[in-house]
């Protein structure tokens, strides 16, 4: 008789629980797992502006990409982007974390005053930008260059040019964030290791080499995914800035999507595009949760 | 030892001069914000160009708030970043509360879900979710920026449940043996103890759903229901050479971000730290 109460007492909690997350379940296979499914769907499919009614067509989406000379290009400029923004703002974010961890005074100062790009949205960041980068002397940018000798640039209307300002936009914006990280992998080093090493006579290098590094490995190796996994989704300085140009040296794989889609309609050819993106991103976010367990 | 010394002391002055030199570096383009949106056109394209205007004027502010849809996006803003915030606080504790003091069939592969979440980027969603709500005609509207972006954040489900785990069962006991019940529990006693790490959830909702771009750039098309960020894209190209007016309209656009994050650096900080935001 007891034991029947106690079972129901605890099927009641099941329900309970079951109830609780019944929304956020609907939630999720509506808006997240469903779509997900639909993506890939869509990238078997012929579905565009002139075809309204899917047409299933195989691989032949992926195919197609493989030649496509705008694809390699958005692929080829992504990475270009991202391999820089990663030796930059790891490179830096990383230094400057040290040294703001050593300096006593002003050390909230430094931490407020590197994050606030971070915090700001990046259509406000990129249009600020876009201002100290304005060609001719008017440009803050340029005015400065000028006390070096160096003849004014026209940033981002130069080919050679665009992509690295861009790249030089996104590093000042992301330091802050990547510096309170590394803070925070430093301060969860024990002190005894570098007072120990200090004892046994190590200069300053050799302890950043032989404790700070391998203590820091886990924090590297989270910065440096998300670093990646964010330079690869890289769209709102593209958009506002360049819109891709000059001759489409900027055009990134977002940028390439967003203008399949949402201008030309070509629905099923940009899904294979989110789909490469995604697998891409996918398999960044698993080796991000293998190397952390 | 005293040139060791000295060496010391001369790094320590370079690593002060570096992070000094970081700093203006980091904060000159908001002093420059500032300093054009105060400017008359012709100050501000002067070569050399000043860094105190010299005549200060205000023009540019009136100009932007009379002319533009200034308002009505930051009105829009409000809507979707207030709901989003209010909602997402309540299913996110609920979802959390479960997942952390329930034992049900599915909660693993529920829990699965959730992390699965959490690694799926918005771009990934865009195309598809972009079809769905045309489908549901919510297309052009404030209801597609609220309903499936962050209403029930993943990263919020998590978040609440990592805190929940940590609250004492023997408290939910008590409160059960004086006849409380599941719900009551999470309305009386969970939710109130929940406020710090709720309050930093919100903030951090509040930044992720103020600053979102990509999304209302799709879905949204008429002025008067953007948001301040696709609003103030829009805007920068209407007064495309005219820097005063412009940076005025950057400086109005990014003042709650900065303004929040201002008066409560130390929870984002640590927040920050706590897990890889803002995915």
């Amino acid at each position: 008789m007891k034991k029947i109460k106690l079972n129901t007492l605890e099927n009641r909690h099941k329900i309970n629980g079951m109830i609780m997350i019944l929304p956020a379940f609907i939630y999720f296979i509506v808006f997240v797992y469903y779509p997900v499914a639909h993506l890939f769907k869509l990238s078997f499919f012929k579905y565009d502006f002139f075809k309204p009614h899917p047409e299933f067509i195989g691989l032949q989406n992926y195919i197609k990409l493989m030649t496509d000379a705008d694809f390699l290009n958005g692929l080829g400029n992504t990475a270009y982007f991202a391999l820089f923004m990663i030796i930059f703002s790891v490179g830096i974010s990383f230094f400057l974390a040290i040294m703001i961890d050593k300096s006593k005074v002003l050390n909230n100062f430094y931490k407020i005053v590197y994050f606030m790009p971070y915090i700001t949205p990046m259509v406000a960041v990129v249009l600020i930008w876009g201002w100290l980068f304005q060609p001719g002397e008017a440009g803050l940018i340029n005015y400065f260059l000028s006390f070096f000798g160096i003849a004014p640039q026209s940033w981002l209307y130069n080919t050679r040019l665009a992509m690295p300002s861009l790249i030089v936009i996104c590093v000042w914006q992301g330091l802050g964030y990547r510096t309170i990280i590394f803070i925070a992998g430093l301060k969860a080093i024990p002190q005894q290791y570098y007072e120990a090493a200090g004892i046994d006579g190590a200069n300053a290098w050799q302890k950043i080499k032989y404790i700070t590094f391998p203590c820091l490995k886990p924090v590297f190796q989270f910065v440096l995914i998300i670093t990646t996994m964010e330079a690869f989704k890289i769209f709102i300085p593209m958009y506002v800035l360049t819109q891709g140009g000059p001759v489409g040296t900027t055009k990134t794989m977002v940028y390439n999507i967003y203008k399949q889609a949402f201008q030309f309609q070509k629905w099923g050819y940009a899904a294979v595009q989110v789909v490469v993106l995604f697998i891409l991103l996918l398999s960044l976010a698993l080796l991000q949760r293998r190397l952390t367990k | 030892m005293r040139q060791r010394k000295f060496l010391k002391f001369i790094l320590g002055r370079l690593k002060d001069v570096i992070l000094l030199l970081g700093a203006v570096i980091m904060i000159l383009p908001f002093f420059w914000v500032i300093s054009t949106s105060f400017k008359t056109q012709k100050e501000a394209i002067a070569v050399p160009p000043t860094f105190i205007p010299e005549n200060p004027i205000l023009s540019n502010f009136t100009q932007v708030l009379g002319e533009s849809f200034i308002l009505r996006y930051f009105l829009n803003s409000i809507i979707v970043s207030g709901t989003v915030v209010i909602v997402a606080l309540f299913f996110c504790s609920l979802t959390g509360y479960a997942l952390a003091k329930f034992d049900f069939p599915g909660s693993k592969l529920f829990f699965l879900m959730v992390l699965g979440k959490l690694m799926i980027p918005v771009e990934a969603l865009i195309i598809p979710l972009y079809l769905l709500i045309l489908k549901l005609g919510w297309s052009d509207n404030l209801i597609a920026l609220i309903v499936p972006t962050e209403m029930i954040s993943a990263f919020g489900i998590f978040m609440m449940r990592q805190f929940i785990t940590n609250f004492p069962d023997s408290i939910i006991e008590s409160a059960r043996l004086d006849g409380c019940g599941d719900f009551g529990i999470f309305w009386k006693i969970i939710l109130p103890n929940m406020k710090p790490a709720m309050f930093t959830l919100g903030i951090l909702l509040f930044v992720w759903s103020w600053s979102m771009f990509l999304w209302p750039l799709i879905v949204i098309d008429s002025p008067e229901k953007m948001t301040i960020q696709i609003g103030l894209e829009r805007f920068s190209n209407q007064y495309f050479t005219q820097y005063g007016p412009k940076m005025a309209g950057v400086l109005l656009s990014l003042l709650p971000v900065l303004i929040v994050f201002l008066i409560f650096q130390r929870r984002v900080l640590e927040s920050v730290t706590l897990s890889g935001l803002k995915e």
